[in-house]
C-alpha cells in the first residue's frame, strides 16, 4: 500500500510539474485513499450502528432469540414507565445545573491562570490533574471522601461544629454529590478558556484601558465577547459530556438511593445488559440522542445572537 | 440495588482471604482420546475458588481426556453474562446456578434435566446420598435441574468484645426478636449523631433470605407459592406486619443499624464486622474463617426467635447444572458426578456445608466448630421461596428495594400504602415482560 | 507618577488577591487526592476513626504490596496496558494521515465529510453501544480486545480536528520544497508534518492512553473473564470482593491513577501547548 501510494505522490510531483489537471486528479484520488479508514469506520462503527439501533428499537430483543417487532411498543412502554421519567428528570436536572456551574468555574480558574503571577504553571499543573484522573478509582475516592461517616468532609465540617448531610446516602443529597465532583474535573474547558483568553490581542485591552475601563468593565466590554466562541465551544462539548454520565452513578450509587441518581446511560446500560432488554435500551438510546442533538442544534441556532467572530478566521 | 442479589448469590462463599497465586495446574497424562476442553462457570472469586482449582485437579487425575476450564464472572452480571454467552456460543458446559437465577435458566430451557442421569448414572450421582431437602431444592416442575453444591443459612454472629464492654450477655438459643432489638441498641454507641458503634446490621435491602427470613418470621412470605407473583402473599396482612417491624426498628432507632441507603453506597460491600465498628450481624456462614483469621473474638448464636415462634433464618443455595446445547454433555455429566459426590464435599467442607451426608460433614463437624451452629440451624430453617416465572433481578428487586428505602428514608410514610404501591408496580412489570397475560 | 503608583499598589493587591484564591483553590483540588493517599497508609482502625486525622500512624507502606495481590492486579496492568497500547498505534496511525488529508488535500465533498466528521462528535456512545456489541458478538469478538481496539484504527473526529488545526499552522513551502524534491506522501508526513507536530501529537497520545486507562463502560460490557480485566474493572470487582479495607482500597485506586498523573507530568508542557493550539480556533 505505501508503495502504491508514493507512486501516486510521485505521479503527482510530476504533474505538479508538467501538467496542472491530472495534479488536481491526483491529489483529489489521494485525499479519498487517506480518508477511506475514517469513511469505513463511519460507516462501520456510526452510521450501520445507528441504522441498526433505530430497527432493535422497534423490537423486543434479548440476544437469544431473534428480534422480534413491536412498532412502537418501546416508545408507548417508555410514556408509562416512572423509571424513565426519573432518569430524564435526574439526567436533565444534573445537566443544566453542572454545564453552567462548570463552564463558569472553569473560566473562573482560567482567568486567574491569565493574571501574571509566578508559579502559574504549577497551579495550571494541579487544576487541570483532576481531570486526567478520571474513572472508577475517582469515583472511589469520593465515596470515601463524602463518606457520612467516617469521611474527610464531614469531619471537617465536624470541625466548625456543622452536622454534615448524608451525601451519596441520602436522595436529596446524593445529586448534589454527583455535580460537586463534576466540577473537580473541569480541567479540559479550563485549558480551553485559558487559550481563548490568550488568544485576546492586548492591544485591545489596553485600548480599553485607555478609554478609562475598570478591571470588570474591560471583562464584560471586551473579554468575554471575545471570549464567545469559546463558550460556545465549551458549553457544546460539557452538554455532550453532561448527558453521558455513567461511571458516577455506576460506582457510587447504582442510581439511587430512590433512584436519585438515575441517570438516562445508567439506565439505559441497566436495560440492555443487566436485564437483556436490548429493545428498550437502543429506544431509549435514541431519546437521549435525540435529547442532546435538539440542545445542541438549539444552542447552535441562538449562537448567531451571542457569539461574536472577530474579523473571521 | 444490585447488593442483596449479590449477596444472595456470593452465598457459597466466600469469605476472602488472598487471591493468592493459581496453583500451577498439573497436565495430565493425555490418553489416546483427543483432549476436550470444558468450561465452567463460577460467581464466586478470590478465595472462593480455591475449592475449584483443588476439584479441577483431581478430576483431570481421574479423567485424563478432559480439561477444565475456569470462568470466574462478577456476581453482579452472572445472569445476564452467562445468558449473552448462549447467545453468541460461548457458553460455559457447566455453571454455577443460584435461588435467584435458576428460574430464569429453566424457564428459557437452557438446561440439561438431569432426572434420568440421576437414574441411570453408574457412579456417585445417587440421590440417596443428599440431603433430602437441599437436593429438592434443585427440583423445579418435577424435574432435577441441578446437583447442590452445598448450602446455607443464618445465624447471628456477635463480637464478645462489644458485648464485655457495654456488660451484654451473650445471645443464647432461644433469645427472641424483641430481646435482638434491645440487645443491638444498647449495644450501639453514638456521640453527636456520629456512629461509632453499629448495635447490629439489619439485612437493608438484601431481600432474598435476607428480609425474607424477616417475613417469615411474622408466618409471611414476599412471593406466592409458586414465585410467580407477589400480590396476595406481599400485601397479606402478615408480611404488611412483618414488614412494618423491620421498617419501625430503623425508625426508632436511627443509629442501631447502618441504613439500607448506606449499605448500597458508602458501605457497599465494606464489611462492617470485620473492620470492628459493628456488634452483631445476621448473616450465613461463608465469612467464618476470615474472622477467625483476623483474629476477631467472635461467638455464633442462633437466630432469635421471631413472634411465630421459630427462628429467624432461611435456607438457600446453589448448585451445578449443565448447558444444555453443550457441546460435550457427556464430559459435562462427568463433572456433573464429581461435584456430586464425596470427593467434592472433602474438599468444600472448609468453604461451606456440604449437601451430601458423610464424611465431608464429620470433617466439618470436627473441624470448624463455628459452622456448628449454622448446621444446627438447618433443621428448623424455612426453605428460601423458589422463584417460578418471575425475573426477581429485573421485575421485583429493584422495587422492593424502593419501598423499604422509601419506608427508611421517610419516617411518616405509611408502609402498608408503600406495599400497596410496590405490589401494584410490581405488577405492572410482569404484564410489561409479558403482554400476552 | 502618582497615578503610575496607584496601579501599582492595585496590581499588588490584585495579585495577592488572586494568589489567595489560586492557593485555597489548589488545596481543594488536592484534597481528595491527598485523602486518598493518606488513607492508603492507614491501619483499619484509623480509617474509621471520627474525628478524622490526616496524617497516619503508623505509615503502613505494606498496604500497597497487600492491596496487589489481592486481586490479580498486575495481571490487570499487563491487560490495561495491551489495550492501551493498541490503542494508541491505532489512533496514530489512522488520524496523522486522515488529518492531513483534510488539512491539506482538496477534493469534492471534503467540506461535507468534515461536518459530517464534527458531527459525530456529539454521539453519545450509549447509540452505537447496543448494535456494537450485537456486531462484535456475532464476530466472536466478545471476550477479546478487538473491540476496544479496533475501532481506534479509524479515526477519531477529536483527534482528527485537533491535528487538521495544528497541521494548518504549518507553514506549506516545507512540504512543496519536499515534493520538489519528490517525497510522497508518507515522508512528507513522516520526515515533515511529524517533527513538527510534536505539542498535538503528544496531546493525542495523552489523550488516548487516559481514555483506554480510564475507559470502564466498554470493558465492562465487552470482559467477563477476570483474566481479561482491565484496571478499572479490577477495582469494582476488588470492592465486590473484598470487604475489609477501604485503605487498602485506597492503596489499589493510588496505583491506578499513578501511571496517568506520571505520564502527564512529563508530557504537560507539550499537551498544555497542543491543546492551546489545538482547540484555540474551534
Amino acid at each position: 500500500m505505501e508503495t502504491g501510494l508514493d507512486k501516486h505522490a510521485q505521479l503527482h510531483t510530476e504533474g505538479r510539474l508538467r501538467r496542472s489537471v491530472p495534479l488536481r486528479v491526483q491529489r483529489r484520488r489521494l485525499f479519498y485513499i487517506l480518508v477511506s479508514p475514517w469513511v469505513f469506520g463511519f460507516l462501520a462503527f456510526v452510521l450501520g450502528p445507528m441504522v441498526y439501533s433505530g430497527y432493535i428499537s422497534f423490537t423486543r430483543w434479548n440476544l437469544l432469540n431473534p428480534p422480534q417487532f413491536i412498532g412502537l411498543g418501546n416508545y408507548s412502554q417508555m410514556m408509562q414507565d416512572p423509571l424513565f421519567w426519573q432518569s430524564l428528570k435526574v439526567t436533565t436536572i444534573y445537566a443544566v445545573v453542572s454545564v453552567p456551574l462548570t463552564s463558569a468555574f472553569a473560566l473562573f480558574l482560567a482567568i486567574l491562570l491569565n493574571q501574571r503571577v509566578r508559579g502559574v504553571s504549577i497551579f495550571r499543573t494541579i487544576f487541570y490533574l483532576p481531570s486526567v484522573v478520571s474513572g472508577v478509582a475517582v469515583s472511589m475516592v469520593f465515596l470515601w471522601v463524602f463518606n457520612p461517616q467516617f469521611g474527610i468532609i464531614n469531619s471537617m465540617l465536624h470541625d466548625f461544629g456543622i452536622k454534615g448531610p448524608g451525601w451519596v446516602e441520602s436522595p436529596h443529597w446524593a445529586l448534589p454529590t454527583i455535580i460537586i465532583m463534576s466540577l473537580w474535573g473541569v480541567g479540559s474547558p479550563m485549558l480551553i478558556f485559558l487559550a481563548g483568553l490568550q488568544g485576546i490581542p492586548p492591544d485591545l485591552m489596553e485600548a480599553a484601558s485607555l478609554d478609562g475601563a475598570g478591571v470588570w468593565r474591560k471583562f464584560v466590554s471586551v473579554t468575554i465577547p471575545l471570549l464567545t466562541p469559546t463558550i460556545l465551544f465549551n458549553v457544546i462539548l460539557s452538554i455532550i459530556n453532561q448527558f453521558q454520565v455513567f461511571t458516577q452513578a455506576y460506582v457510587m450509587t447504582q442510581g439511587g438511593p430512590l433512584d436519585s441518581t438515575l441517570f438516562l446511560v445508567y439506565y439505559i446500560f441497566e436495560n440492555a445488559f443487566q436485564y437483556l432488554n436490548m429493545g428498550y435500551g437502543a429506544a431509549l438510546a435514541w431519546v437521549l440522542f435525540f435529547i442532546v442533538f435538539i440542545l445542541t442544534v438549539i444552542v447552535f441556532a441562538t449562537s448567531g445572537k451571542w457569539v461574536f467572530y472577530q474579523g473571521g478566521d | 440495588m444490585t447488593m442483596s442479589f449479590k449477596r444472595a448469590l456470593s452465598f457459597t462463599g466466600i469469605s476472602i482471604v488472598m487471591a493468592g497465586s493459581l496453583t500451577a495446574m498439573t497436565v495430565p497424562y493425555v490418553a489416546a482420546a483427543a483432549p476436550v476442553t470444558l468450561t465452567i462457570s463460577t460467581w464466586d472469586s478470590g478465595a472462593g475458588l480455591k475449592p475449584y482449582q483443588e476439584a479441577i485437579k483431581e478430576f483431570e487425575k481421574l479423567h485424563p481426556g478432559i480439561k477444565v476450564n475456569l470462568q470466574s464472572i462478577q456476581s453482579q452480571y452472572y445472569l445476564p453474562k452467562v445468558l449473552t454467552e448462549m447467545a453468541n456460543g460461548s457458553a460455559p458446559d457447566l455453571m454455577l446456578v443460584g435461588d435467584s437465577n435458576v428460574s430464569e435458566f429453566v424457564n428459557s430451557g437452557l438446561l440439561q434435566n438431569l432426572s434420568p442421569l440421576f437414574a441411570h448414572h453408574t457412579d456417585g450421582l445417587n440421590s440417596k446420598y443428599f440431603y433430602p431437602s437441599v437436593l429438592k431444592m434443585g427440583n423445579i416442575n418435577g424435574h432435577q435441574y441441578f446437583v447442590p453444591k452445598d448450602w446455607s443459612d443464618e445465624a447471628v454472629l456477635y463480637n464478645k468484645t462489644m458485648f464485655q464492654k457495654a456488660h451484654v450477655p451473650y445471645p443464647k438459643a432461644g433469645w427472641t426478636l424483641n430481646q435482638f432489638v434491645k440487645d443491638a441498641a444498647a449495644l450501639t454507641i453514638a456521640k453527636s449523631g456520629h456512629v461509632q458503634q453499629y448495635g447490629a446490621e439489619l439485612p437493608g435491602t438484601w431481600l432474598r433470605a435476607g428480609l425474607e427470613y424477616w417475613v417469615s418470621a411474622y408466618g409471611g412470605n414476599i412471593l406466592d407459592k409458586g414465585g410467580h407473583s407477589v400480590s396476595g402473599a406481599l400485601n397479606s396482612a402478615k408480611t404488611e406486619k412483618a414488614i412494618e417491624s423491620f421498617i419501625d426498628v430503623y425508625r426508632s432507632h436511627p443509629n442501631l443499624s447502618p441504613s439500607p441507603q448506606a449499605m448500597n453506597s458508602t458501605f457497599q460491600n465494606l464489611d462492617l464486622f470485620l473492620t470492628k465498628r459493628i456488634a452483631m450481624t445476621m448473616t450465613g456462614p461463608w465469612n467464618v474463617n476470615e474472622y477467625k483469621q483476623a483474629g476477631i473474638k467472635f461467638g455464633v448464636a442462633p437466630m432469635p426467635i421471631g413472634p411465630v415462634g421459630k427462628p429467624m433464618t432461611q435456607m438457600f443455595w446453589a448448585g451445578f447444572a449443565v448447558y444444555k446445547n453443550s457441546s460435550h454433555v457427556q464430559q459435562a455429566d462427568e463433572l456433573l458426578a464429581f461435584f456430586a459426590s464425596q470427593k467434592w464435599a472433602k474438599i468444600d467442607w472448609q468453604w461451606a456445608m456440604p449437601a451430601l451426608k458423610g464424611p465431608g460433614v464429620r470433617l466439618m463437624e470436627k473441624n470448624n466448630p463455628m459452622i456448628k451452629e449454622f448446621f444446627n440451624a438447618a433443621s428448623v430453617a424455612n426453605p428460601i421461596t423458589p422463584l417460578g416465572t418471575l425475573n426477581w433481578g429485573k421485575d421485583v428487586q429493584p422495587v422492593l428495594q424502593n419501598m423499604i428505602e422509601s419506608g427508611v428514608e421517610n419516617p411518616k410514610a405509611n408502609v402498608k400504602s408503600l406495599i400497596a404501591s410496590a405490589v401494584s408496580q410490581i405488577d405492572t412489570n410482569l404484564k410489561q415482560d409479558d403482554p400476552q397475560k | 507618577m502618582t497615578v503610575n503608583n496607584v496601579r501599582t499598589r492595585t496590581e499588588r493587591i490584585v495579585h495577592f488577591v488572586v494568589y489567595i484564591v489560586l492557593i485555597g483553590l489548589s488545596v481543594l483540588m488536592l484534597v481528595p487526592l491527598a485523602w486518598m493517599l493518606s488513607s492508603a497508609l492507614k491501619p483499619n482502625y484509623e480509617v474509621f476513626q471520627f474525628p478524622q486525622q490526616w496524617i497516619p500512624h503508623p505509615m503502613l507502606w505494606s498496604n500497597f504490596p497487600k492491596a496487589l495481590v489481592f486481586v490479580p492486579f498486575g495481571r490487570f496492568f499487563v491487560n490495561t496496558l495491551i489495550i492501551t497500547f493498541g490503542t494508541l498505534i491505532g489512533t496514530l496511525v489512522s488520524n496523522v494521515f486522515i488529518a492531513y488529508a483534510f488539512a491539506r488535500l482538496e477534493a469534492p465533498g471534503k467540506r461535507i465529510m468534515f461536518y459530517v466528521m464534527l458531527s459525530t462528535m456529539m454521539l453519545p456512545y450509549a447509540i452505537t453501544m447496543i448494535p456494537q456489541y450485537a456486531i462484535f458478538s456475532k464476530l466472536g469478538w466478545v471476550n477479546t480486545y478487538w473491540p476496544l481496539i479496533f475501532p481506534a484504527f479509524f479515526g477519531s473526529p477529536f483527534f482528527i480536528f485537533l491535528l487538521r488545526q495544528f497541521f494548518m499552522g504549518i507553514p506549506r513551502d516545507l512540504e512543496d520544497a519536499a515534493a520538489i524534491d519528490g517525497a510522497g506522501v508518507f515522508r512528507t508526513v513522516l520526515q515533515i508534518i511529524v517533527p513538527l507536530s510534536w505539542p498535538a501529537l503528544v496531546t493525542v497520545c495523552i489523550f488516548s492512553v487516559q481514555g483506554s486507562w480510564n475507559d470502564f463502560l466498554a470493558p465492562l460490557i465487552y470482559l467477563n473473564k477476570m483474566s481479561l480485566f482491565t484496571v478499572q474493572l479490577g477495582l469494582t470487582y476488588f470492592v465486590g470482593q473484598y470487604s475489609g479495607g477501604w485503605n487498602l482500597l485506597m492503596a489499589a485506586s493510588t496505583v491506578v491513577l499513578l501511571p496517568i498523573l506520571v505520564m502527564f507530568y512529563f508530557g504537560q508542557r507539550l499537551f498544555v501547548k497542543g491543546i492551546i493550539v489545538g482547540g484555540l480556533k474551534g
